[in-house]
């Protein structure tokens, strides 16, 4: 989906060239490199990004970077948190892009701006610009005077529009790049400074709980109460909080509040929502994907999997509604004086947070801005924008004071955006030689997205529902880009001819809602094309490996594919009939972007039926590795998280909305279910970097159910794979 | 006792030192810390002690803050990573965690450094041992392998 400035929801841009966005990144929207960098302070390099520190190490691959180009070290450079007041706006910080995106524009904005201390420098000294050398903070020849950046950017602004990109440092000069460094933010999280947006403390500052309906859809009726102890009430409509001088007293009166008003329940809540025959059954529209790309066009006829087959094979695979469960809530600061507001949000994307905002306030946008701060890691679209509009609505009532509104942990899992449900039907025959004839997929999912982007009606923010009067809804519409939404990876990366591929947006006008999490349809559609690979192999009587690597035309695909097989050291595991179970899972995010193949060993607790996960071994390549260390921590992370949704996760709906209220009826991966992980880089300096923060949930998720498989016998299409689906999988194969 | 504003108050041992906090009823130790004592390392997770996130010691041994009444604990002795990590221990923790890049967003570090500090006083500890104890933690972003690895180095001697 394309905003108005030309941006996809991502942060993309619509119809560039893709070279150029890849040599020059975010520079392609905002080619002014003042923007980018600033040397107004001595002795420091300030970078100024639009992207938002999530937990996955932007800030150190940028240090790296503009140290990197600069030729300054690392602990001179400070990369200032975006915000709407200064520096690019780059959209959402989503999709895995930040270091495409900004990374690469901050790389290159460096270079060019060394590039233009030595022309400054040139100029002074009176010498040839290919006499002088920008390094270590001194423009200056091999002899005779040098001269400090910061005197030459004194001259005043670059004033330089990037068009073309500058000769980057070469690989065998890097200092930093490809070696990593200590996170820069991490000592202050660990050890527990101030660090996220709810550490915040300002002057005279309130603490606000907002008491959100118990049903989703029930409107507020009669009136509340001014105040309840020394707490007062802030009520607009629907909207109701409770302001106290800490969070705790906030808290308290929060739970006295809730338990004095009353609702009228809305329609009830389709707890069925997961269910692959009311998904079906509320279809509002369908598109072909074709070559990546969602169309709006009938789609071609089906072809038939039978023609010149010798087996074909149908299977249906299933993923429920998953939390993004950060483990800190969604919180907010708001200070509003009439005329203005300021927030301090740990958004995603806060230059759309700051558009959706104004009009639910009654300001001007230019007279809105909002800061990022941290927060806990959010994975998606989580409360994080819906809390700013909370605390918006509370700071405007009491003008002059800031207010820190934060989410309980009942509000988040019950009110925060679900991961959507999805269910990946495939069709798919293979010839006499081994060869798959025609591949067939229908995706059937609820929305990947319902960021607050700018749409011609309504507001997307949660609160803005149940004001007097009510903003109304403005419900997800279905991405149609290139790997977006349903169908992110939704186009198998094997060879299979031109694959026959629908996706069907399921919306059932309810209260529900699903956003971005964490590879939007990725995990689902990988999980459905590498598990029905290894059907397909099985049904051929292929082994799963080279009949993959048989349909792999691509060698980098291959290369991860055999580096991961051959880390495990094959995929069987030693042990005779009591082996555990391996399995493999393959993808390149995006079938654009970090190739990643994983290995799992696992069996099952005979006594509880859990899956135990052993061992993993994670082959990825992610182009030119800027920070191994950092891509490795987003990878292995990426495995756990996937590995949690598919043994564990699944979100409980009843009537009334979200069952599943907090950590134990919605369970997470702990410390003792952790597998040993492994990780191999296949670095590629030189080559663009591929975006990797999500690229290993699919294969993750595909090499569990195939190693379960393998161990057991067992296909497990529909997930989670917890204890009372394994014994049902298991049962079933005793008949 | 009443405190400044003639409302209830008890006087709490946090850190070394004689804090008095209000004491409404209901008042919950993680709110004294982080809105009257200004102690920001306990963080809020789920309010239930189901998490984690606000781990501290009381009396040496780690409790989730979240739930504990402020009149609970008074007499005894409240310890906040922001004491410990002055600490030898809690700071060989911090600084381990810390070179080791052990975390993605690192919400939930603090508490689980505070439980790791209270392993390392006993180092070397059964592995197992330090396995359940980390099980008191949940982490989001899925970096229990590198905590984990950390812990190996520093709270046991004798790894599996
Ligand atoms: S906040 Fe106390 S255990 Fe979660
Ligand atoms: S590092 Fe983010 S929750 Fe643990």
């Amino acid at each position: 989906m394309t905003t108005p400035d030309g941006r996809t929801e991502d942060g993309r841009v619509a119809g560039e060239d893709e070279r150029r966005r890849r040599v020059l990144g975010s520079l392609v929207t905002q080619p002014d490199v003042d923007r980018w960098v600033d040397l107004s302070v001595p002795g420091r390099v300030r970078i100024r990004t639009g992207k938002a520190e999530l937990g996955q190490g932007i800030r150190t691959a940028l240090t790296l970077l503009a140290a990197e180009e600069l030729g300054v070290d690392p602990s001179m450079v400070d990369v200032v948190p975006a915000t709407t007041a200064a520096g690019p706006d780059e959209g959402f910080t989503a999709g895995s892009r930040s270091v495409e995106q900004s990374g690469v524009a901050v790389r290159q904005a460096c270079a060019h701006v060394r590039r233009l201390l030595v022309e400054r420098a040139a100029a002074r000294l009176v010498r040839a610009k290919g006499d002088l050398v920008a390094d270590r903070g001194l423009v200056g020849g091999p002899d005779g005077p040098a001269i400090s950046y910061w005197d030459l950017a004194a001259e005043g602004p670059f004033a330089f529009r990037v068009q073309q990109p500058a000769p980057l440092r070469a690989a065998g000069e890097h200092r930093y790049v490809g070696r990593g460094m200590q996170r820069v933010d991490l000592r202050a999280k660990i050890g527990g400074a101030p660090a996220y947006v709810a550490d915040l403390r300002l002057p005279d500052m309130r603490f606000a709980r907002v008491v959100r309906p118990p049903h989703l859809g029930a409107t507020l009726a009669g009136p509340t109460p001014v105040a309840v102890g020394d707490a007062r009430v802030v009520r607009r409509g629907g909207f109701v909080a409770v302001v106290a001088d800490g969070e705790g007293a906030a808290a308290a009166a929060a739970a006295r509040l809730a338990a004095t008003l009353h609702w009228v329940e809305g329609p009830p809540f389709p707890e069925h929502a997961a269910d692959p025959d009311y998904m079906a059954a509320h279809v509002v529209a369908s598109y072909p994907v074709v070559h990546g790309t969602a169309r709006n066009e009938p789609p071609r006829p089906r072809p038939d999997p039978g023609d010149g087959a010798a087996v074909v094979v149908r299977a249906r695979y299933t993923k429920p509604f998953v939390l993004h469960g950060s483990i800190g809530p969604s919180a907010a600061v708001a200070l509003a004086d009439g005329h203005s507001l300021t927030v301090w949000s740990h958004s995603q994307g806060i230059g759309f947070l700051r558009r959706a905002l104004a009009p639910l306030v009654g300001l001007a946008e230019d007279r809105v801005t909002v800061h990022h701060l941290d927060g806990a890691g959010c994975y998606g679209h989580n409360g994080a924008d819906d809390v700013a509009l909370d605390a918006a609505l509370v700071a405007t009532a009491l003008p002059g004071r800031p207010v820190c509104v934060r989410w309980s942990r009942d509000d988040e899992h019950g009110h925060e955006p679900l991961g959507a449900a999805m269910s990946v039907a495939l069709e798919a025959g293979v010839s006499p030689e081994g060869r798959i004839t025609a591949w067939c997929q229908d995706i059937t999912s609820y929305p990947h997205n319902a960021r607050p982007i700018p749409r011609p009606a309504g507001t997307r923010l949660l609160a803005g529902w149940s004001l007097d009067p009510p903003v109304e809804r403005s419900r997800a519409v279905p991405m149609m880009d290139f790997e977006a939404g349903a169908h992110r990876n939704g186009t198998p990366g094997y060879d299979v001819g031109a694959p026959w591929i629908v996706k069907h947006h399921v919306d059932d006008g309810s209260a529900l809602r699903t956003s971005a999490l964490r590879g939007l349809g990725a995990p689902a559609n990988v999980f459905a094309i590498e598990s029905f690979m290894e059907e397909l192999a099985r049904a051929a009587r292929a082994d799963p490996v080279a009949f993959r690597v048989a349909h792999l035309a691509d060698p980098r695909s291959r290369a991860v594919v055999e580096a991961a097989v051959a880390m495990a050291g094959g995929l069987e595991a030693p042990g005779g009939v009591d082996a555990p179970g391996r399995g493999l899972g393959f993808a390149q995010y995006e079938n654009s972007m970090a190739y990643v193949a994983a290995v799992v060993e696992l069996d099952v607790n005979p006594r509880t039926a859990a899956v135990r996960l052993h061992r993993a071994w994670i082959a990825a390549d992610a182009g030119e590795v800027i920070d191994p260390d950092g891509l490795v921590n987003q990878l292995e992370g990426g495995f756990v998280q996937a590995a949690s949704w598919t043994l564990l996760e699944q979100v409980r709906l009843d009537a009334r909305g979200v069952a599943s209220r907090d950590w134990e009826s919605y369970p997470i991966l702990r410390f003792s279910q952790i597998p040993e992980i492994e990780t191999r880089l296949l670095d590629h300096p030189g080559l663009p970097p591929l975006g990797a923060g999500e690229a290993s949930c699919g294969p993750a998720v595909a090499a569990i159910a195939n190693a379960f498989f393998q161990h057991t016998g067992a296909r497990v299409r529909d997930l989670p794979l917890d204890p009372p689906r394994v014994r049902a999988a298991m049962d079933a194969l005793l008949g | 006792m009443t405190g400044p504003a003639g409302a209830p108050a008890t006087d709490l041992a946090v850190n070394g030192q004689r804090r008095a906090v209000s004491d409404v009823p209901g008042a919950l130790l993680l709110w004294a810390l982080r809105d009257e004592l200004g102690l920001l390392a306990a963080k809020y997770g789920c309010g239930v002690e189901q998490c984690g996130a606000c781990m501290v010691l009381v009396d040496g041994t780690p409790r989730p803050s979240c739930r504990l009444a402020v009149r609970s604990v008074a007499g005894q002795e409240v310890t906040t990573l922001e004491a410990l990590r002055q600490e030898p221990e809690g700071k060989r923790v911090v600084d381990a965690l810390v070179a080791a890049n052990a975390a993605q967003c690192g919400y939930c570090l603090p508490g689980i450094a505070v439980t790791m500090t209270w392993l390392a006083r006993r180092a070397p500890v059964a592995w197992a041992e330090v396995v359940r104890s980390l099980d008191d933690h949940l982490c989001r972003c899925g970096s229990h392998p590198r905590i984990l690895r950390v812990a190996r180095q520093l709270l046991t001697d004798a790894p599996p």
